[in-house]
């Protein structure tokens, strides 16, 4: 393999180091997106839904409450004679007040159950973000000097004299200093 | 009104992770040796199962989210 070959090869190095650097900001960036989205999801099970029904279970009582005045003035006022009203509208408007009541108080368990479980389930989610946002700031950053570290052992060995057969002595560990020989050393 | 967007982070993260790989398979097209191997096991083949587990995390807990929203939601 000629000179021009081992040029390449610290191209390719440099190249790639760029790329990871990229990656490092996108995926950091990207983490962020994910860490904010759940937040704001787990901000409005634990408080928007849960002020959210508890106000609603409010407004069910004073609804209902209403709705049984309505019915009994009904009742009471719109007897004529011996007819009896039907009052229809206040028994219809007091089933719904009923409903709405019922649903608010098991929406107020069901936003207490989900809370419970969202936690959980930031955790676990968590956890494995923090693997790889572990990685991105430790690892990383030990990966990119370790590629300097083998490009700038390229340049060197490039820059002397052709004859020279000696393999670079590499910085590092983990065998990265191998194989440099097959590279740098054919004149 | 749902105020929150799991996938285009994880959209980002997947795209950012593709794009690596991209320049990782062009970059061994031109660095194919002894050295290249080892930061591949050294390093790169380190990160990759935290991807995918972080990806899966991800689709998990929007799983979660997305049910909660439609059962606390007042329909």
């Amino acid at each position: 393999m000629g000179r021009s070959a081992k040029v390449t090869s610290i191209d390719a190095v440099r190249a790639f180091a760029a790329a990871l650097r990229r990656f490092q900001e996108d995926a950091a960036a990207a983490l962020d997106g994910t860490n904010l989205a759940t937040q704001r999801a787990l901000e409005w099970i634990r408080h928007d839904r849960k002020d959210y029904w508890a106000l609603q279970v409010k407004r069910g009582y004073e609804q209902l409450s209403e709705a049984k005045v309505n019915l009994q003035r009904c009742l009471t006022f719109g007897r004529v004679g011996d007819h009896r009203p039907s009052c229809i509208e206040e028994k219809r408007a007091l089933e719904r007040a009923k409903r709405r009541l019922n649903l608010a108080q098991e929406k107020v368990e069901t936003v207490r159950h989900w809370a419970g479980t969202a936690d959980r389930a930031a955790i676990e989610y968590q956890g494995n973000i923090n693997q790889l946002a572990g990685w991105l700031e430790a690892d990383l950053p030990r990966a990119l000097a370790s590629l300097e570290r083998i490009a700038d052992a390229l340049e060197s060995y490039v820059a002397v004299e052709p004859s020279v057969e000696k393999t670079p002595e590499l910085p590092g560990t983990n065998n990265e200093n191998m194989g440099l020989d097959h590279r740098c050393g054919e004149t | 009104m749902k105020t929150w967007d799991l996938t285009t982070g994880a959209a980002k993260l997947k795209e950012a992770v593709d794009s690596l790989n991209l320049a990782w398979t062009e970059a061994s097209a031109h660095w194919d040796d002894e050295t290249q191997r080892a930061f591949q096991k050294n390093h790169l083949e380190q990160f990759q199962p935290r991807v995918q587990r972080a990806l899966d995390a991800v689709h998990r807990i929007a799983q979660v989210f997305d049910k909660a929203q439609r059962e606390c939601d007042d329909t």
